[in-house]
């Protein structure tokens, strides 16, 4: 039973990471805290939907349009809203409060086109099996979901950590200035992150449909917070702090409520994450940082 | 010899506040040119203009007869303008060998940036001793070394240095600008703007020396470092 729990919260956990990736992304390179990131999930849910039932895409052709449908979003909003007010050099929370504007227009327009009510990946598109490991019943999906996520993240971790992209990246996120002195095109980098960061929210909110099997236009929403609340503990901007922060809200939720109260799962978690932040403000690996100019 | 880079009524405004009016001056290839003047009066806001940072509000800025005045900043790094900006700018949170990678950014010759990379480590072996480490665990002489090192990984035409005296002990400013002086030597043109007048002077072939955003004085380094204003105003004695 124990083991079983582990299953789902690494399965729920290795979600959680890859979408407060993306978010953590995008606030150390470009300084934004974007709230559509949560609505940009749903539209990957959604575009999977519509590919796979429409379409008769199968399922990994679903996740790669999802993800361009989504880092297209994410393009269009940097391109579109927050470039523009870079330009202006607008206090850090106005692009913020931008941001919720466009989760507002995605998710009514998921409301518009789709109604309110739960939609479902047909279960014969869904990979069916499982594996039974010492007891252990892992759903072949499950594996699934846990694979792509964590590719998705070592992909990410390896461009960062062993490419002059990902060097570029970096020298960003500590000092833009220093970064245009380098020859760098930022504003070209600020475009391509916000791509890549959406594109990984929306493989999320596949991969969350196809966990749960329910797409709701509201969905968003919980797991805006929950990302918020990983890249908080995880200290933010660090991408190791989104990948364990992730993991242990998952391990934190599915815990609690198998084994405290089903009602209280996240409330518990959260919970958790509080007394973590009383211990550590910055954050599991923050690093009080100024950004330069 | 040949005008590398000229800059022809150059203004530079932050919001309505005129930093840098009218200036005029030029750098011949191959030589260090100096842009001396106090603090505030306009030489950093110059250099930021002339790395595309900040817009010019008139005035144009000739690179090898081109005009750059409108060029972003990447693609004036791309022309061979590299700038060591105040303070270093060194990437803290990155190793020195990262930091010298990201020199080269704009370099696609692999086999060339290797080349660079001996030489930036011949010229200054305490880089190299120090590569795999955090930049921000350098002391400031060093950091000065690894930006200039960095700035020279990207095979520059023309370097730009803000200040590299700043804030280091007298010993290693006379390091710091004896280097400056030898990498010129290979043919490196560099246009160098200090405070600290005497030093940058006496290592200068031409100086210009800026007030409250206006070129006051322009003669040569020798002829400046004996020029009663000069040594009333910045030189003390």
């Amino acid at each position: 039973m124990f083991a079983q729990q582990l299953a789902n919260a690494l399965t729920l956990g290795s979600v959680y990471a890859l979408f407060a990736l993306g978010f953590t992304l995008v606030f150390g390179v470009l300084a934004v805290i974007n709230l559509s990131h949560g609505a940009v999930f749903m539209v990957g849910s959604y575009a999977a939907l519509v590919l796979v039932t429409r379409f008769q895409a199968p399922l990994w052709l679903a996740l790669i349009g999802a993800m361009l449908v989504s880092g297209g979003i994410g393009l269009l909003v940097d391109v579109l809203i927050l470039k523009p007010l870079r330009a202006r050099n607008a206090p850090h929370l106005i692009p913020m409060i931008a941001t919720i504007g466009v989760a507002i227009m995605l998710t009514s327009a998921g409301q518009g086109l789709f109604g309110a009510e739960i939609h479902r990946f047909p279960e014969e598109t869904l990979p069916a099996g499982e594996l039974v490991i010492a007891g252990i019943h892992l759903r072949a999906l499950e594996i699934g979901i846990v694979a792509v996520a964590f590719a998705l993240m070592a992909l990410l971790f390896v461009v960062l950590r062993r490419t002059q992209l990902g060097r570029a990246l970096r020298a960003i996120a500590e000092s833009p200035k220093a970064a245009y002195l380098l020859g760098i095109n930022v504003e070209g980098l600020f475009h391509l992150t916000s791509f890549v960061a959406a594109a990984l929210g929306g493989v999320a909110g596949v991969l969350i449909g196809l966990d749960f099997n329910a797409i709701t236009p509201q969905m968003g929403q919980p797991i805006l917070h929950k990302g918020i609340a990983v890249i908080i503990l995880g200290g933010m901007g660090d991408i190791r702090g989104a990948l364990i922060g992730g993991l242990f809200l998952g391990f934190a939720e599915v815990m609690s409520k198998a084994y405290l109260s089903s009602q209280m799962g996240d409330a518990v978690a959260f919970g958790l994450l509080f007394l973590i932040l009383l211990v550590r403000p910055s954050g599991l690996f923050g690093r009080v940082l100024e950004r330069k100019a | 010899m040949s005008v590398l880079l000229r800059v022809e009524d150059l203004a530079v405004a932050y919001g309505h506040v005129e930093a840098v009016k009218d200036v005029s001056f030029e750098l011949k290839d191959g030589e260090i040119t100096a842009l001396v003047g106090a603090n505030g009066a306009g030489k950093s806001t110059t250099l930021l203009a002339l790395s595309g940072l900040l817009p010019p509000k008139s005035g144009r800025i000739l690179f090898e007869e081109e005009d750059i005045t409108r060029l972003r900043p990447h693609e004036i790094v791309r022309k061979g303008i590299v700038q060591v900006a105040e303070g270093r700018a060194i990437l803290t949170t990155l190793t020195v060998r990262e930091n010298l990678a990201l020199g080269a950014y704009t370099r696609r010759d692999s086999a060339g940036v290797k080349d660079s990379l001996e030489q930036v480590f011949h010229l200054f072996p305490r880089l190299q001793d120090r590569a795999e480490q955090f930049a921000g665990n350098l002391s400031g002489g060093e950091q000065q070394m690894l930006a200039i090192g960095r700035a020279l990984m990207a095979k520059p035409r023309l370097l730009l240095l803000d200040e590299p005296s700043m804030g280091l002990a007298p010993i290693l400013v006379q390091e710091i600008l004896r280097t400056l002086a030898e990498i010129n030597r290979t043919g490196l043109t560099m246009l160098l703007v200090e405070q600290n007048v005497r030093q940058a002077l006496k290592i200068a072939r031409h100086g210009y020396v800026i007030e409250t955003g206006r070129i006051v004085l322009a003669d040569s380094g020798e002829n400046l470092l004996n020029h009663p204003g000069v040594v009333e105003a910045y030189l003390g004695t």
